[in-house]
């Protein structure tokens, strides 16, 4: 899949990219919570992916606190190619 | 009273030694005086706290250097007010948080949110308005900021640690309506769940992150000479700089580390850490650490336990062996200041050097270290601290000390002390919950007025733990009397009969919640006689619950009695809020008993009272005022009341039948202005809050009232179909089983009938009904009943028989001022009013009979079917949604089309297959239809 060894090397300030799945379809008023990610449903498994760019891991702690605090069932976090994002919308 | 606050969580942290200027960074804080919100976001360890402290000071020395010289501007703007609050994980508590916040705030101003303060001391159900409704809260708080004359910057340090939801709630709310006199500055580790985005782009927010925060090469030279006084090689700075990245707490530890070391040690530490990847802190904590006398050693593990330190505190910490003393340090006030001069991770709170904090990590770290080497000691630790805060009088630390040190019986101890207060004057049920679920039941049960307050909250909080409060008190009846005769002391004595009424009083309550009144009574009644003289809240409690019970029975003269009996008691030891709720509520059996004019001069006396409050025991009055008001004619004065009243009863779930009451009486009221569809609003409002609670306002109360105004409005369809639901069709009038809890509904039922002319069963049941209200001594009703009996007869085209019923009615409600009771009536009264005798009072009702032109705009039904919204059979697909949101813009199709960077095409084949999905034909429609599917 991704090599995250290929990405450069991540502090605490890094801007990154992120790909994070949840066990929930989100709809409506809860993905307008998340507005600037992008979002993809998996209407099979029932998953959700938020996939884009996060200023520093302050910003990602909070994301993570979001989705907490949403009760939404949280299944992977993992750091990607900035350029996966595209190619994923479109898959 | 007032909480206990600890006011050190409102100093500004005094600025550390200016090591490094940050000149661009204090710049960006300067410009938090043009925003909404200053967001200050970053890890533990990157000074975040530090530059805030350090940029106030700045301001503070730039704004007294101006004040000298009254020419000169300061580069800065003019003077602003700082206002700073630690936060903890405690202030998670609602009431707590609101207290700290308000009680910071009135340093602008110290009147400033004073009565939300007092409602929250007052109230236990503060809670429920900060979770459902902040907003009430929170205006009156921006109003009293709007009027302040000085800009105010307000720090909320260290915001991470808030997860309550209401209390995100009420901040979100307060930077949406936010007075340009303030502003926020936010300091977190994470991002808060705020509309961070939506502020940008506004240009109402910015931040100031980590990478912003970090030192860069040449501002980590300059703290690393600084600290070490080493003249360090460039390369040796940089190799320090790659590997704490710019993070100042690691390099404050690798600093303090290289103090008094010599070159070639420097190079020696540089190499066991350089291009490694161990996480560094432990490493540089280590090292810290173990370059200390095993004396400072010991100090920094005992006191680690603690959020804040003194030196009296570290001295009753401390065991006594640490505290003989070999450096020429008599105390712990001499250590903690050497801490300080040293750097040692320690922040101080305030100006006076009394309390200190460790910096969080630091303070993490030797907690944890101090679990490892002496887990044995740890319980000890906080039992000696929770002594000493409770010696201090600070029982809500003392009471997290004693459960840390897992010291059950003395937190049992400390919260019966304590509990009543936090109960019946603060209102933080939330946080004795808490620490309610922490104890172990073997405690719980052996204390019987913790149990007795673990009832109360459980009562306060929740509506469906009927069979946990059933089983403690009978826990609690278990114990009580062995404990009462072995008890000698006459003030324990007097505690332990008082907590054995107070069973009575909650199983009172309970059964009044079950609506088994008898029960109730006889309960309450109980616990009036086992109570010793002096336990006046209680009896208040008591008292209370006597007289709505007898006021629910329809016994209005008892209920009278004893509410006024509540009120005097209440006076005794200035209780507000039981005051106002005892006035409410005899303003109502005042109502019933036909005592306009008394109700009115009640109302007058507690009005100064109540407008002070923002309560629902004032919210009450209001409503009940409001419905005299209206039925005296006085549609301003009632409509403002109504208004007011459900206001203020609408956050909480309990007074939904109060909120019920105000919508119903401000339908009548739009009726009677010939308002229908206002009236028709006000009535499907009323509904909803009605289902709020079946048990508290019952549907067939709702249909009748419901019922009554169509009628009233001319639609007998309507009408005749509740009586066919409600099955009193069958029944016969003779076989209707009377109660005044149903009395409103067969005074309905009565309207009906004569609307279709079933006039000798009306008077039948009119006459059961008489019987009824005469016995209760309910003579408002009487005056209805009277008034009914003339309609009656009238619809049987017997005027001669109607006349003297309604002379009777009029004698009665003249004196009282009684008006829409007979106006509302509408055509027949005002037919019937003109075959009446002329009198000054009958000549006024009669010209305030409208001309019935309105209700040619007869209401066809009352519920309108709410569209439900639908999922979608077929979802969009991601760039349908996408195409979507852009067709809701007043973009073209080929605009949309070169925004996705796809072919024109591509966006017709999207919209036609969103086109098909949502079931509509237009751009038009389709926005619409995603708007009701929440499709955004």
């Amino acid at each position: 899949m991704h090599l995250t060894e290929s990405l450069p090397r991540l502090t605490l300030y890094t801007t990154a990219c992120y790909q994070i799945k949840v066990q929930t379809l989100l709809s409506g008023r809860c993905a307008t919570m998340f507005n600037e990610l992008t979002l993809d449903l998996n209407g099979k498994q029932g998953t959700s992916t938020l996939t884009g760019t996060l200023a520093d891991q302050a910003a990602l702690h909070g994301l993570l606190i979001k989705i907490r605090d949403l009760g939404l069932p949280l299944i992977s976090v993992v750091r990607v190619e900035p350029d996966l994002k595209q190619s994923n919308e479109n898959s | 009273m007032s909480s206990p606050i600890l006011v050190t969580k409102l100093y500004i942290p005094p600025p550390g030694p200016q090591l490094v200027a940050r000149p661009r960074l204090l710049e960006r804080l300067n410009e938090a005086r043009q925003r909404k919100l200053t967001l200050i976001s970053a890890p533990a360890g990157f000074g975040k706290t530090t530059l805030v402290s350090n940029w106030i000071q700045q301001l503070k020395d730039e704004q007294n250097l101006t004040s000298t010289d009254v020419n000169k501007v300061s580069p800065s703007g003019p003077a602003v007010q700082f206002i700073w609050l630690s936060l903890d994980e405690a202030d998670n508590d609602p009431v707590r948080f609101m207290t700290y916040f308000i009680t910071a705030l009135q340093q602008l101003e110290n009147t400033l949110g004073q009565s939300i303060l007092d409602s929250l001391q007052t109230t236990a159900v503060a809670t429920t308005v900060l979770s459902s409704a902040p907003d009430y809260l929170i205006t009156p708080l921006i109003n009293d900021i709007a009027t302040v004359n000085i800009p105010c910057i307000f720090i909320l340090d260290d915001y991470h640690l808030i997860e309550t939801q209401a209390i995100q709630q009420a901040i979100i709310f307060l930077l949406e309506h936010q007075p340009p006199q303030l502003h926020l500055i936010i300091t977190t580790r994470a991002d808060p769940p705020l509309p961070l985005a939506r502020l940008r782009a506004r240009g109402q927010a910015a931040d100031i992150r980590a990478d912003d925060l970090r030192f860069n090469p040449a501002e980590a030279m300059a703290f690393l000479k600084q600290i070490t006084g080493l003249d360090l090689s460039l390369e040796q700075i940089t190799a320090l700089e790659n590997r704490t990245e710019g993070w100042i707490a690691g390099l404050q530890l690798a600093a303090l580390s290289l103090q008094g070391q010599s070159e070639s040690q420097v190079d020696t530490f540089l190499a066991a850490f350089r291009g490694d990847d161990r996480y560094i802190v432990d490493y540089l904590v280590e090292e810290v650490f173990n370059q200390q006398t095993p004396f400072i050693q010991n100090f920094l593990l005992q006191t680690a336990i603690l959020e804040r330190l003194s030196g009296p505190l570290c001295d009753a910490v401390l065991d006594g062996g640490a505290k003989k003393q070999e450096t020429g340090l008599t105390s712990s006030q001499g250590v903690l200041e050497y801490l300080e001069q040293a750097n040692l991770f320690i922040i101080p709170l305030d100006n006076k050097r009394q309390w200190y904090r460790y910096h969080h990590l630091f303070g993490d770290l030797l907690g944890h270290r101090l679990h490892q080497i002496y887990p044995e000691r740890v319980k000890e630790l906080h039992c000696r601290a929770s002594q000493w805060y409770e010696k201090a009088t600070l029982f809500d630390e003392a009471i997290r000390h004693a459960l840390a040190a897992e010291d059950f019986d003395y937190t049992a101890d400390l919260i019966e002390t304590y509990a009543q207060t936090l109960l019946w004057e603060h209102g933080n049920t939330q946080t004795l919950l808490t620490w309610f679920e922490i104890l172990p039941n073997t405690i719980i049960h052996t204390r019987p007025m913790v149990i007795i307050n673990y009832c109360w909250v459980l009562f306060e909080i929740f509506t469906d733990r009927e069979a946990d409060i059933r089983a403690l008190v009978a826990v609690a009846e278990a114990i009580l009397p062995d404990r009462l005769a072995a008890e000698q002391d006459e003030a324990k004595k007097a505690e332990l009969q008082t907590s054995i009424a107070e069973t009575q009083l909650i199983l009172a309550n309970l059964a009044r919640r079950d609506n088994d009144t008898s029960q109730a009574l006889h309960l309450a009644q109980q616990a009036l006689a086992l109570l010793p003289k002096d336990s006046n809240l209680i009896r208040a409690g008591t008292t209370l619950t006597i007289a709505a019970t007898y006021d629910s029975l329809g016994q209005s003269a008892k209920a009278k009695e004893i509410y006024l009996k509540g009120i005097a008691l209440a006076h005794q030891f200035s209780n507000s809020y039981i005051i106002l709720i005892n006035v409410a509520k005899l303003i109502d059996v005042l109502a019933v008993q036909g005592q306009l004019q008394e109700a009115l001069i009640l109302v007058q006396k507690y009005w100064p009272l109540m407008e002070n409050r923002l309560g629902p025991d004032a919210g009450m009055i209001y409503i009940n005022a409001g419905q005299i008001f209206r039925e005296l004619n006085d549609f301003e004065q009632a409509e403002h009341c109504l208004n007011k009243g459900v206001e203020l009863c609408k956050p909480f779930e309990a007074m939904a039948l109060m909120v019920v009451q105000g919508y119903l009486g401000l339908a009548w009221l739009k009726h009677a202005q010939g308002e229908a569809q206002q009236a028709r609003l006000m009535l499907q409002k009323a509904e909803a809050y009605a289902a709020i609670d079946p048990m508290l306002y019952p549907a067939v109360r709702m249909q009748a009232m419901q019922t009554r105004l169509l009628l009233a409005q001319g639609n007998l369809t309507a009408a005749t179909h509740w009586l066919t639901q409600q099955g009193f069709e069958q029944e016969k009038s003779e076989e209707l089983t009377l109660s005044y809890l149903h009395e409103i509904d067969h005074l309905t039922l009565v309207r009906v009938l004569i609307a279709q002319h079933k006039a000798d069963r009306a008077l039948f049941l009119l006459t059961r009904l008489q019987t009824a209200a005469q016995t209760g001594g309910r003579a408002g009703r009487l005056i209805e009943i009277h008034m009914l009996k003339a309609l009656a007869h009238q619809a049987q085209g017997q005027t001669q028989q109607a006349l003297p019923f309604l002379a009777q009615a009029l004698q009665a409600a003249e004196a009282e001022g009684y008006i829409r009771l007979f106006v509302d009536e509408g055509q027949p009264m005002a037919s019937l009013l003109n075959e009446m005798t002329n009198t000054t009072y009958i000549d006024k009702l009669v010209t305030l009979f409208p001309n019935f032109q309105h209700l040619a705009t007869v209401i066809e039904s009352v519920s309108t079917p709410k569209t439900e919204a639908v999922a979608l059979i077929d979802p969009l697909t991601k760039r349908e949604l996408k195409t979507l949101r852009l067709l809701a813009t007043e973009l073209s199709i080929p605009e949309i089309a070169a925004e996705m960077v796809v072919a024109v095409s591509t966006i017709r084949s999207h919209t036609k297959s969103i086109y098909s999905k949502l079931g509509v034909h237009s751009r038009f429609e389709a926005i619409q239809k995603a708007q009701t599917l929440e499709l955004h």
